[in-house]
């Protein structure tokens, strides 16, 4: 079982850290702790679940699909909400993005109701069984996702110039600004960037995960804890927060008690905060 | 400028809200307000009563459920349903139901009745919803679901006298010494009584090879009575509980769960969940290519109509304990669940919760009907006596309804249902039975 | 003459406050709806929680996402007391209060030393944790909650009235005692140093300030506060459940009444509070038959008072408005009389 209990931990490890890569992305170039990154998620589902209705593509294949749909809807509330919401109080600036979330959650509800709905023919079912391990097909598909997309996400940060200017501007906004740098942009940029990560997200969660408008609300929570685990800002802290969540959940549950596993998730986590009080790798 | 722009449009706004909400509350004659009614109850008789107020033209049910949040479907099928019932007794549709033949409750002087909607997401809201209902829209009775939502609905109800009735099964209601709730269906208690019951009919009956049981429960009050309960009933029906999982509903997965039980490798595992988990177990059993031999759901989750929908043919085998189903009360049963699929539901199945929990609709006016007055103490009385609904009209199949002075109905009882080939068929008690339970469950791979 | 002194120091204040309380305590003797008074009720008890989160958030300007912790343990020492001992929320909630101040020390001491959204999401996680905890405590009634419905005991005994305007009053009375304790706190040397704090933690300590402490004291007092409110609601609903009180959406609930109000000012909650409990009951039962259309109103009633009054909705109340109305008043009884 041990084995198992490492695999299935790592999967959840990759789907926490895909969630809380946006958030981090968010956080360390705006500084907004965005609460409606679980939204994007759930809406990203739906869309995955009517191109599969209406066009049959699989979740998989509508993953380009459904980033760039995200990608712009997050440029598109930046530009609109947040963008004006910076100038005002820090506190606005979170409670716009917790209001936003409640109108999606509950304008998809008035919308499209509250039926439970999954999608019927993924292209990779059933489980590979290893005799030690039994690996799940739809479990591979978030992890295989969530590992391409953050290394997609870490190149581009790294070595492209946009995605320098992004973390330039995440560093120190004004010193970016005087060296030429559309600072506007690269909020805009940062932001849709991490809503098109929610929206790769919600599709690979599709895979294993019903669909429903409150769908977002349990993931954020432990989002936020992944991204303090990991430190102010940093992606691949948040990765590896995610990572370690996973893991926790996993090894808590299967070996502890399932009752209190988020228990365990939750204090370790302010643990860790009291000793290093700006997370494991922050700055 | 603006300023004065935003000032008014939000007291427009607010005077609007007030007014509107004002104008469509009606007060009934029979709610007396409250500065009245301690003191004044007692001595009120229940002749003058109905002699002094006019027979009501049209009589309110209110209708408290989830309209947000996690489980709305539910409450958007009772809805439909309570569509059909006020259209049968107003005399739109004709289906054999109680009052169909005339138009409105006779004994009321052909008061037709109107449901009134609230929202029930959490308890708090419940009672602000319900207090509502009763003092503005002047509500005959309310109807709800789920224990917790109970607790605080009861606050107004005993407060100004209103005939609730809930199915939410937990104990702590019967025990509570309610004046005016009732329970038209089993209680916990009941369900559980049932489902060990069930599980020793196997063994003696059909030979089932069933000793270990692991118990899979929610942590809120639905699951963490169920919990209680089913420990007790095991241990008096002598089963070996070995592996008792409270997971919490809202959970992100349930892998370490279900590993845990494929570990603990019981024969017969009993759970009890809402939709979102129960969908999430399933899918879960079914990545680690592990089902037990028995899979005993407890109403929740495994009666709702988006459970098979989802699973398709993955919730084969799955057996759940239920109030009804529509193969266990003859014709009618039936001819009603095709009506709501065709006529009202838009093509979603009728399912046995659905069914019960709006038939309490049915039954506030039948009981106003009986009692002759919507006076809530004369409708408790009624209810106390016996309520008497013709086994022909009833859909539900019931054998009475007789409300104990804790509110639970006595003479009813539940059944155990199995999923097969996308529907659900009675297999116990053998009485009531269509078809015979297949045990054991194979794996996901024998299938 | 100190009397005096102070009198004409606060004029202003006393003068919007009388006001506001006679408004507050006249109009209800003639409302009779009873939804009319279950919604001032509830207005009255999350101004009480808003006027709490004041405290640390506003004045202090430390982002507490978790309040909904207080706010349980007020409700729950209400309760089972209530339960147990048949004892008076007259006096168990002051135990509710100093059980909270105890805990606000005992976890505010770590906690605090983080600094924006660190202590944001520890304070979530905090709350998550006790929701878990409270789930599976047998001894507080896990997830069955608390029932405590009693119609034997005497009425101001147990606060469980037939009719609701009793219960408006008290709760009333513990509203005006908050907003004067958060007045107290704005004119007095600690409010001073808290908003320090709030503006420039670093060069408060470097003129001399121990932020520590007084972050701790801010953070025990608004504890203190919110517990009130929570033993209020708990008297209020006669059952609770860790499902009802500890969910995230009540602690952002806190916050949001008091930042759409106007954060670190006396009013600003109690306004936030008035305005959006009312259009939040009243939304819903108006919009009932689309599920969830009251919420989405909700959101974006929020979001429009973010963008366009980031000061919150004080911001419209012009700064000697009720002063020059009352001055106004009394010219006109001066020259007819």
């Amino acid at each position: 079982m041990l084995i198992q209990v490492l695999f299935e931990g790592l999967v959840m490890g990759t789907i926490y850290a895909l969630i809380a890569m946006g958030i981090a992305l968010v956080w360390g170039v705006t500084n907004i702790l965005s609460f409606s990154q679980g939204e994007f998620m759930m809406l990203s589902m739906y869309l995955a679940f009517y191109f599969n209705t209406l066009f049959g593509l699989d979740p998989v294949a509508s993953i380009p699909l459904v980033m760039a749909i995200m990608f712009l809807f997050g440029a598109i509330v930046y530009k609109t909400l947040i963008s004006r919401a910076l100038k005002g109080p820090k506190l606005s600036q979170r409670l716009i993005t917790f209001a936003l979330g409640m109108v999606i959650t509950n304008g998809m509800l008035m919308t499209v109701g509250g039926q439970y709905r999954s999608i019927p023919n993924l292209m990779f079912q059933g489980s590979i069984d290893l005799g030690f391990l039994m690996v799940s097909r739809q479990k591979l598909v978030p992890l295989a996702v969530s590992l391409i997309v953050t290394g997609l996400l870490f190149l581009f940060m790294d070595k492209t110039k946009v995605g320098k200017s992004i973390r330039a501007t995440a560093q120190d906004k004004e010193a970016a600004g005087l060296m030429g740098i559309n600072t506007e942009n690269a909020y805009m940029l940062a932001f849709g960037i991490s809503t098109a990560i929610a929206g790769a997200a919600g599709c690979s969660l599709t895979y294993y995960y019903y669909i429903y408008p409150a769908v977002g609300a349990p993931f954020l929570i432990f989002g936020f804890i992944a991204v303090c685990l990991g430190g102010f800002g940093n992606i691949a802290g948040a990765f590896l927060g995610g990572l370690i969540m996973g893991m926790v959940d996993l090894f808590t549950g299967s070996y502890l008690s399932t009752t209190y596993k988020y228990l365990a998730v939750c204090v370790i986590f302010m643990l860790t905060v009291s000793f290093k009080p700006k997370g494991l790798f922050g700055r | 400028m603006k300023k004065l722009l935003i000032w008014t449009l939000v007291i427009t706004m607010l005077l609007g809200t007030v007014g509107c909400a004002g104008n469509s509350g009606s007060s009934n004659g029979s709610t007396a307000t409250p500065a009245e009614a301690t003191p004044a109850e007692a001595e009120k008789p229940t002749d003058a009563n109905a002699e002094i107020t006019p027979e009501p033209e049209v009589v309110k049910i209110g209708l408290l459920f989830p309209l947000t949040g996690t489980n709305t479907q539910a409450a958007t099928e009772v809805q439909y349903m309570a569509k059909l019932y006020e259209d049968a007794i107003n005399g739109i549709v004709d289906i054999n139901l109680p009052f169909h033949d005339v138009e409105g409750l006779p004994n009321l002087g052909g008061a037709k009745i109107q449901i009134v909607l609230g929202d029930a997401v959490t308890p708090d809201i419940a009672m602000s919803e319900a207090e509502r209902l009763i003092t503005e829209e002047g509500v005959i009775g309310i109807v709800s679901t789920g224990s917790a939502n109970t607790k605080t609905i009861m606050v107004p109800a005993e407060k100004y006298g209103c005939i609730v009735l809930t199915e939410g099964t937990s104990q702590s209601l019967t025990e509570a010494e309610y004046t005016y709730w009732g329970r038209s269906f089993p209680g916990d208690d009941s369900f559980c009584r049932d489902t060990f019951a069930f599980m020793d009919y196997m063994q003696k009956e059909e030979g089932a090879d069933i000793k270990n049981v692991a118990l899979v429960c929610e942590d809120t009050e639905f699951g963490a009575n169920m919990a209680n309960t089913l420990r007790q009933y095991a241990a008096e029906y002598n089963f070996n509980v070995v592996e008792d999982i409270s997971y919490s509903a809202t959970a992100s997965n349930v892998t370490s769960e279900v590993l845990r039980l494929k570990k603990a490798d019981p024969d017969c595992i009993i759970m009890s969940s809402y939709i979102a988990d129960s969908l999430l177990f399933m899918s879960t059993y079914k990545e680690q290519n592990y089902f037990p031999k028995m899979l005993i759901g407890q109403r929740g989750g495994f009666s709702a109509s988006d459970f098979i929908t989802n699973l398709g043919d993955a919730s084969n085998y799955c057996l759940s304990t239920a109030r009804w189903n529509p193969d266990v009360s003859g014709e009618l049963g039936l001819e009603l669940a095709a009506l709501f699929k065709e006529k009202y539901s838009g093509g979603i199945d009728l399912v046995g919760d659905v069914l019960t929990d709006s038939w309490n609709i049915y039954m506030l006016a039948i009981i106003a009907n009986q009692a002759g007055s919507t006076d809530p103490d004369a409708m408790r009385a009624a209810m106390s006596e016996g309520i008497y609904v013709d086994p022909a009209q009833d859909p539900t199949g019931s054998l009475g309804y007789k409300y104990a002075e804790n509110g639970q109905n006595e003479e009813t009882s539940a059944i155990v249902i199995q999923m097969m080939d996308k529907a659900r068929h009675t297999v116990y008690p053998a009485a009531v039975a269509s078809t015979e339970c297949v045990y054991p469950a194979p794996n996901w791979d024998a299938r | 003459m100190k009397l005096r002194a102070s009198y004409n120091r606060h004029r202003e204040f006393l003068t919007t406050f009388m006001i506001v309380m006679a408004v507050l305590i006249i109009v209800p003797m003639f409302i009779m709806r009873e939804f009319a008074m279950n919604v001032l009720i509830l207005c009255t008890i999350w101004s009480i929680m808003g006027i709490g989160w004041n405290i640390i958030g506003g004045y202090a300007g430390q982002i507490s996402n978790g309040h909904a912790l207080f706010y349980a343990i007020g409700a729950y020492v209400g309760a089972m007391t209530m339960k147990w001992f048949q004892m008076t929320p007259w006096i168990s909630m002051w135990i509710g209060v100093l059980l909270s101040m105890v805990i606000a020390f005992v976890i505010g001491t770590p906690l605090l030393r983080l600094r924006d959204h660190y202590f944001a999401i520890s304070t979530m996680a905090l709350v998550e944790c006790t929701r878990i905890i409270f789930l599976n405590w047998k001894l507080i009634g896990a997830a069955t909650g608390v029932s405590f419905f009693y119609k034997k005991l005497p009425t101001w005994y147990s606060w469980q009235f037939a009719n609701k305007h009793p219960f408006y009053y008290i709760s009333l009375g513990f509203m005006a005692l908050c907003i004067i304790l958060t007045k107290a706190i704005e004119s007095s040397k600690f409010g001073y140093y808290c908003r320090a704090i709030k503006a420039n933690q670093e060069s408060a300590e470097s003129s001399g300030i121990d932020a520590a402490k007084y972050k701790r004291r801010a953070y025990m007092i608004s504890a203190a506060v919110v517990s009130v409110g929570g033993a209020l609601h708990a008297q209020y609903l006669q059952y609770i459940d860790p499902a009802v009180l500890l969910p995230l959406s009540n602690s952002m609930l806190i916050v949001l009444v008091c930042v759409m109000g106007g954060v670190g000012t006396v009013w600003g909650p109690v306004l936030g509070a008035f305005l959006m409990i009312t259009i939040n009951e009243y939304a819903r039962s108006f919009f009932v038959q689309f599920s969830g259309l009251n919420l989405v109103i909700y959101g974006i009633l929020v979001i429009f008072i973010v963008l366009f009054l980031p000061k919150g909705l004080i911001s419209l109340v012009k700064k000697d408005t009720l002063i020059n109305i009352s001055r106004k008043l009394m010219k006109k009884l001066r020259a007819t009389s």
